[in-house]
C-alpha cells in the first residue's frame, strides 16, 4: 500500500510539472507541439546565410537561452537581415524549446 | 494462505475503482516514448528550405554531437547550402578553456582527408569557456560522400600547428548519417 502511495505521489508530481513547461506558439496542444510560424520580414533581397537562436524549459522550473534575432544573426554573420521565422516545441510540457532562423545575408 | 489473502485484496482494489497507478505510469512514458521518437525520425526537424529567385536555400542542422576526449570540449555544426552553388557553409561551435584562432577544419574517415580553411565569425566569452564560432566551404559532392560512409569522421580543427580531434559515436553517425543521406538525396532531386 506505501508502495503504490509513492507511486501514486510521484505521478502526481510529474502531472503537476506537466503542464508547467510553456512556451509561446500561435497554436497550442496539450501532448505535443511543433509549430513553425513567421515572425517577420523585410524589403531586403535574397538570403545566403542562416543564423539560429534558441531558449529552453525544463518542467516550467527552469528556463534559460538567448533566442534574440541578435543572437541568430550574430551565429551566421548576417547583417542584412532578410526574414525571420520562429519555431516552437513542447514535449507533455515537461520540456519546451523556442528557436528563431534568421535569413539574411 | 497469505498469497491469496493479497490476491483478494488486490482484486478488491480493482472492484472499488481505484486508480491504478502502475497503468497511469505506462500510459503516460508510452507516449512521451512514441512522441520523442516520432519526433526523432521526423526529416522536417533537421532542415528548413527557402525558395528564392537564384535558387533554393537549404539550412541544415545534423545535431551531430562531436566530442574532444582530452581537452572534455564539444563541435556542433550546421549546413548552408544554395542549389545555385555547388558548395555547402558549414559553421561550426566549439567551446574550450583557451581562445584559439582556428587556421582550418578537416574530415578524416576512411583514410581520406578534406580540409577547409575557415573564418571567424566570433569568439564570446561563455561563463567560464571561450565560445568559438567559425565558418568554412566544403563541395556539396565531398560531404554527400562523407554521409554515406557507414565509418563515422573524425573532424580536425588545426590551430597554429597544433590539431585537435573531435569523434562522435558510432550509433550517433549511423542515426544522423542516414537522415543527412536522405536530406542530401532530396535535395539532389528537387
Amino acid at each position: 500500500m506505501k508502495k503504490i502511495k509513492k507511486i501514486l505521489i510521484l505521478g502526481g508530481i510529474v502531472f503537476f510539472f506537466s503542464s508547467c513547461a510553456i512556451v509561446k506558439s500561435p497554436l497550442g496542444a496539450v501532448l505535443y507541439t511543433d509549430v513553425k510560424a513567421p515572425l517577420t520580414a523585410t524589403s531586403n533581397s535574397s538570403s545566403t546565410k542562416v543564423g539560429t537562436a534558441e531558449a529552453t524549459s525544463i518542467l516550467g522550473l527552469v528556463a534559460t537561452g538567448d533566442a534574440s534575432i541578435e543572437a541568430a544573426a550574430k551565429s551566421a554573420g548576417i547583417t542584412k537581415i532578410h526574414h525571420v521565422d520562429e519555431q516552437s516545441t513542447n514535449i507533455l510540457g515537461l520540456f519546451a524549446k523556442y528557436k528563431i532562423y534568421v535569413f539574411g545575408e | 494462505m497469505l498469497n491469496i489473502k493479497s490476491m483478494f485484496s488486490v482484486n478488491n482494489q480493482k472492484r472499488e475503482g481505484k486508480p491504478f497507478p502502475s497503468l497511469f505510469l505506462f500510459v503516460f512514458f508510452a507516449i512521451l516514448w512514441i512522441v520523442s521518437n516520432s519526433n526523432a525520425q521526423n526529416l522536417n526537424k533537421y532542415y528548413k528550405v527557402v525558395i528564392q529567385e537564384n535558387g533554393k536555400l537549404y539550412f541544415i542542422e545534423p545535431e551531430i554531437k562531436f566530442r574532444n576526449k582530452k581537452n572534455y570540449c564539444k563541435l556542433f555544426f550546421d549546413l548552408t547550402h544554395l542549389t545555385t552553388n555547388d558548395t555547402v557553409s558549414l559553421n561550426f561551435s566549439y567551446s574550450n578553456n583557451i581562445i584559439r584562432e582556428i587556421d582550418s577544419i578537416g574530415f578524416i574517415q576512411d583514410n581520406e582527408k578534406i580540409i577547409s580553411i575557415t573564418k571567424k565569425i566570433f569568439i564570446d566569452a561563455n561563463k567560464t569557456l571561450w565560445y568559438h564560432r567559425y565558418s568554412s566551404k566544403f563541395s556539396f559532392n565531398d560531404l554527400n560522400q562523407i554521409f554515406q560512409t557507414k565509418t563515422s569522421p573524425v573532424i580536425l580543427l588545426y590551430s597554429k600547428g597544433e590539431v585537435i580531434d573531435f569523434e562522435t559515436s558510432k550509433n550517433e553517425w549511423k542515426k544522423k548519417s542516414e537522415l543527412m543521406n536522405r536530406i542530401f538525396s532530396l535535395i539532389k532531386v528537387n
